[in-house]
């Protein structure tokens, strides 16, 4: 027969490790967009993943990334892609952001316009392009979340790019 | 109270041992020496020394799903404007998505002739382990004219 502390012991062990589980790090979701993407629009929604339809095989972009969280709490989200901005001959100031936005609402620090993940490099048209990265935090509820990317231009940029996108959600 | 603090020791204890069992970096490696090359493709070092790069990262897996990869590095390529340089990542052969083929600009020239763009590009990217061993390598590529890649400070982690 357990003693009342052994059980008061299995249950604070069981509270601990019901705890720690859901802290441990985990993929909960993950896309990959394998397309150049470009605009010339203030601001677009950016293709995350694409949609296979068959027989034909055509491929339908899509722009969102809808998941799970198994638990409320803090989870990351990590987007790269290989980024450009089209400007005039000399800019090297205009610059395209992105908005990381969860079930519609920016995540920090990425709402507004003022965050740039690439900038012209003075050459017209698109080139230089470099690979960007931002991971960022966001508290959770559990449930069903959905992600999306608005990329926008700024500062007199002609046309933006964001290609080979990977976005992956985890713990 | 003394009495009970040994049952609260004994839960902060299986705590910790459940928090230590959940995170933690499967594979690291890092590479600081300055890498360049001038050859259409080249592996990229991931440890090692200058003089004896490894070029290849195993990694333990305690059972088959999906795992983070996270590869960033120091990048610049010499060649003209609109010259760049991609990179495929490559688990046990197989190139992941979306750094298939060469259209994945990792890093670009950004004046005509020389280096001097240095940046420092990131991905990270799901990807799928087998249990037990696996192997990750980084293929490097140059293109549309460029005549020399250049990747330092390397840095690749697997994670859970």
């Amino acid at each position: 027969m357990m003693s009342r502390h052994l059980a008061a012991a299995a249950t604070l062990a069981a509270l601990a490790t019901l705890a720690a589980a859901p802290a441990g790090a985990k993929v909960i979701a993950h896309a990959t967009y394998h397309q150049n993407f470009t605009f010339s629009t203030s601001t677009a929604a950016v293709p995350l993943w694409q949609f296979v339809l068959l027989p034909g095989g055509e491929r339908i972009d899509r722009y969102d990334v809808t998941f799970t969280a198994p638990a409320p709490g803090a989870y990351l989200v990590t987007y790269s892609a290989e980024c450009s901005v089209d400007a005039g001959a000399g800019d090297r100031t205009a610059y395209l952001d992105i908005d990381l936005q969860m079930d519609g609402v920016p995540i920090a620090p990425t709402a507004g316009a003022a965050d740039a993940l690439c900038t012209a490099n003075g050459d017209p048209g698109h080139d230089g392009w470099v690979r960007r990265s931002i991971t960022v935090g966001a508290f959770l509820s559990g449930g069903v979340h959905t992600l999306r990317v608005l990329g926008r231009l700024n500062n007199a940029a002609l046309g933006g790019w964001l290609g080979d996108s990977a976005i992956v959600i985890h713990q | 109270m003394k009495r009970c603090n040994r049952p609260m020791a004994l839960a902060a204890a299986l705590l910790a041992a459940a928090a230590g069992a959940e995170a933690k970096v499967l594979a690291a490696g890092t590479y600081t020496p300055e890498f360049s090359f001038v050859t259409a493709t080249a592996f990229v070092p991931l440890g090692g020394t200058a003089a004896a790069p490894k070029t290849q990262l195993k990694v333990n897996a305690g059972k088959a799903g999906t795992y983070l990869l996270t590869f960033s590095g120091e990048c610049d390529v010499a060649g003209p404007i609109g010259s760049w340089l991609d990179i495929d990542l490559q688990v046990n052969g197989v190139v992941v998505a979306p750094t298939v083929g060469s259209a994945d600009a990792f890093c670009s020239g950004q004046w005509p002739g020389g280096l001097g763009g240095w940046s420092h590009p990131s991905i990270t990217t799901a990807v799928t382990l087998n249990a037990g061993s696996n192997t990750v390598r980084v293929l490097a590529r140059l293109n549309g004219g460029a005549t020399l890649g250049f990747i330092d400070d390397i840095s690749l982690v697997v994670a859970p």
